[in-house]
């Protein structure tokens, strides 16, 4: 990723959002890929009717606002990433509010059609771990790595686990990204 | 290896862990890399990309930045169970 794109002091929210804003102009087409794979990799977890497009901008939204402040040091792209991994967690704790109104109607004595927010998150995010193994089908070390991923396992543990060479793993990993990328241009995995 | 998984609040923790491991596999692909899948691009998606870009700089260029809830509440459907 471009060096440009990292920050080292500390600044307010204006001028937060105003370097965002020149760093956003500056990014080159790979960037903008990885940006766009990024939005598309973490609208996997969000609630039913939010796109990827609504993440990615809502996201650059807040950048540029100057309400979440771009960290010195850290790449904007990474930056970005992490502001859409918090929307989503703010997105399911809206629905988990919306929810609990409809029971205090109930308690209320009303007739009451019940959300069941957290069962819906649950099958939300089985669906979407379900989607991700997709996009790896065919390649049972990848999908193996995604396991291990998926567990919170070091490189090292998930090489232990799986009998894999250091050679085997990293070239694993290159499809794995290269598959990412690919998505991130194509859209959405069968 | 088993793809068998309960449905519980377990199945949360593995996505966000999976969606953070593989957004750093996208972080830290090297450019050349993604250039691949640049140089493959087709008419539909060179519009996509261009797209993104239009996407980043309208925002960067308007003088009001959207909220959250301008944003994101309108695609948002509300989505009810009856289990209770």
């Amino acid at each position: 990723m471009m060096e440009a794109s990292k920050r080292e002091k500390p600044v307010g929210a204006a001028d937060s959002g105003t370097l965002v804003s020149s760093a956003l102009a500056a990014l080159s087409e790979a960037d903008l890929l990885r940006l766009q794979a990024l939005a598309r990799l973490r609208a996997r977890g969000l609630p039913p009717g939010v796109s990827w497009t609504d993440l990615l901008h809502e996201a650059i939204a807040r950048a540029l606002d100057g309400s979440r402040r771009w960290p010195p040091g850290v790449p904007l792209l990474a930056f970005l990433s992490g502001v859409m991994r918090s929307i989503c967690d703010e997105l399911w704790r809206k629905r988990g509010r919306e929810a609990d109104l409809l029971v205090l109607e109930e308690e209320a004595g009303r007739e009451v059609v019940c959300p069941a927010p957290n069962q819906e998150r649950i099958l939300a995010a089985v669906q979407a771990i379900a989607a991700v193994q997709r996009l790896f089908r065919g390649d049972e070390i990848a999908l193996r790595i995604m396991d291990g991923l998926a567990n919170g396992l070091s490189a090292e543990e998930i090489r232990t686990n799986n009998n894999l060479s250091a050679i085997e793993y990293d070239s694993a990993r290159r499809r794995m990204r290269r598959a990412l990328i690919r998505i991130g241009l194509i859209g959405s995995a069968p | 290896m088993s793809r068998k998984r309960r449905l519980d609040a377990t199945s949360q923790d593995r996505l966000a862990l999976l969606l953070d491991a593989l957004a750093t596999e996208i972080l830290e692909g090297r450019d050349h890399e993604v250039a691949v899948n640049l140089w493959d691009l087709d008419a539909a998606g060179r519009n996509a990309l261009e797209a993104v870009r239009h996407l980043v700089t309208s925002l960067s260029d308007s003088p009001d930045t959207p909220e959250v809830s301008k944003v994101v509440a309108p695609g948002q459907g509300v989505h009810l169970t009856r289990n209770c």
